[in-house]
């Protein structure tokens, strides 16, 4: 039995016994988070290889109750960029930090799409996969368009 | 208990004295004698321990065979069914609830084919999308991790879609799950995969329409042994600290060894209670295996008499209709009022 302990580790043992803890940092985008745009537009591709990387700088948020929600941004949600010097709107398109809800994607980079005032975006194409329920929210729509694959 | 020795004869030891100083010795060992345990670690794996006490330090822990073919898995319900062990941390354990769970848990397995998978196990999860063009969202990837007990067991699957890596979280028992193929069934050296994400992007790609891999009737879980590189510069986890069998580690500086060696806590394996910490106890397993039984039982008989298979055939006359009573009623008053 306890040859067979060691050969075939038990799922139990290492969901309680981890020695490192597997809860994820929050891996949300925030203030000064730096993010890549997968557009296709000429300040994106020009962005992505300025000196400095194009970060976040403001949240739009709508948060009724809690005041805290409003400095963090997850997937689907507009922010403010910095991007070669200037400033632009985005919509945040993949997201590193876990989401524990049905089918919500998880992205090994940060992703952005950049869009005007209006919410159009800027760029014709979107170079990465796009999680599926962009499709679902009305917001999203002109977004889920120009998108290639989704995840 | 601050004692000066000065003040006495040595050449006169009394009794009282003897047991005094005995008692010193032994305070004084207790205070500043505590050996730290990666120390303890240290002189028991020495030759010269080895020597005197024999064989204690070889016997176990049992060397790893890579050339015994492990192909076989016990095909124990704990491996095949994880998602219905409870919590072995006991005040956390609600045996209603746990009960009731299964009840809904095996109702759910009536309904989709739930297969049998491992961590390192390749997948499709088809799930209901109301938004795509056919209604269906279908993922591939390979599980690197389960977790949670009861209905609430999920697993991930992590795949590389055009370029970039995505990690999607999946409830086992999620009703909007339509589908869920084992593409390649296989098991790893490790029960977390998390650290594929250092991997180089080979390792975690699967094309979404790969073919599933047939394994021959009979045969046992496969393991897969294979050694992951961790090439990334930037470690999510310090994993050189957590023994993990399936990764290959690059060549790391000494103290970055010596601190894994520490944390490691390698006399853990020796830790029985522990060890009995972490099983759950053989009547609570009885009383699960129980049920799995009498469900595998059900399924075959649901099987059997769900629609598609059984014709409905009417023992009586279908119940009249409310215009056919209307009209009996109206014909025994014209009867009557004749």
């Amino acid at each position: 039995m306890n040859i067979l302990g060691k050969l075939l580790p038990t799922t139990i043992d290492f969901i309680t016994y981890r020695s490192f803890s597997m809860t994820v940092p929050l891996y949300h985008l925030q203030k000064v988070s730096r993010v890549h745009v997968v557009d296709n537009s000429k300040l994106a591709l020009d962005g992505n290889v300025y000196k400095r990387m194009p970060r976040i700088i403001h949240c739009y948020k709508k948060n009724n109750n809690l005041t805290r929600t409003r400095l963090t941004a997850g997937l689907g949600d507009k922010v403010l960029l910095a991007i070669k010097g200037q400033m632009k709107k985005a919509i945040i398109v993949g997201c590193q930090q876990r989401i524990r809800k049905p089918n919500v994607p998880q992205f090994d980079k940060n992703n952005v799409v950049l869009i005007d005032d209006d919410g159009n975006p800027i760029g014709t194409r979107i170079l990465a996969p796009i999680p599926a329920f962009f499709r679902t929210r009305g917001d999203l729509a002109k977004i889920a368009a120009i998108a290639t694959t989704f995840v | 208990m601050a004692l000066s020795f000065s003040t006495t004869n040595k050449f006169l030891l009394n009794n009282q004295q003897i047991l005094r100083s005995v008692l010193i010795l032994s305070v004084r060992y207790k205070q500043r004698g505590h050996i730290a345990d990666h120390l303890v670690e240290h002189h028991r794996q020495s030759p010269l321990g080895k020597l005197k006490n024999g064989a204690a330090v070889d016997a176990f822990p049992p060397k790893d065979d890579t050339t015994k073919d492990l192909r076989t898995t016990p095909h124990d319900f704990k491996y095949v069914y994880p998602d219905f062990l409870p919590n072995p941390i006991p005040y956390l354990r609600d045996r209603i609830l746990e009960k009731l769970e299964r009840k809904d848990m095996f109702r759910r397995r009536q309904q989709i084919d739930i297969p049998e998978f491992y961590v390192g196990s390749i997948l499709a999860v088809t799930s209901a999308d109301p938004y795509a063009p056919n209604r269906r969202h279908r993922f591939v990837g390979i599980c690197i991790q389960r977790e949670r007990h009861g209905l609430k067991h999920q697993f991930t699957l992590r795949n590389i879609v055009d370029g970039l890596g995505v990690e999607i979280s999946y409830e086992l028992y999620n009703p909007t799950i339509t589908k869920i193929e084992v593409l390649k069934l296989e098991r790893r050296l490790d029960e977390n995969l998390a650290y594929l994400r250092d991997a180089p992007p080979e390792y975690c790609t699967f094309p979404f329409d790969m073919e599933p891999v047939k394994l021959p009737p009979g045969a046992g879980v496969p393991l897969n042994t294979i050694q992951v590189p961790i090439t990334s510069t930037h470690w999510q986890y310090k994993w050189e600290r957590h023994d993990l069998k399936g990764i290959l580690l690059p060549s790391l500086p000494r103290s970055v060894r010596k601190a894994a060696e520490r944390f490691g806590e390698p006399w853990r394996q020796w830790d029985i209670m522990r060890q009995y910490r972490t099983e759950i106890h053989d009547d609570d397993k009885a009383e699960i295996y129980e049920d799995i039984e009498k469900h595998k039982e059900d399924l075959a008989q649901y099987r059997i008499d769900s629609k598609e298979n059984v014709k409905i055939t009417r023992a009586r006359p279908k119940a009249a209709g409310r215009k056919a009573i209307l009209d009996n009623s109206n014909r025994s008053n014209m009867s009557t009022s004749k």
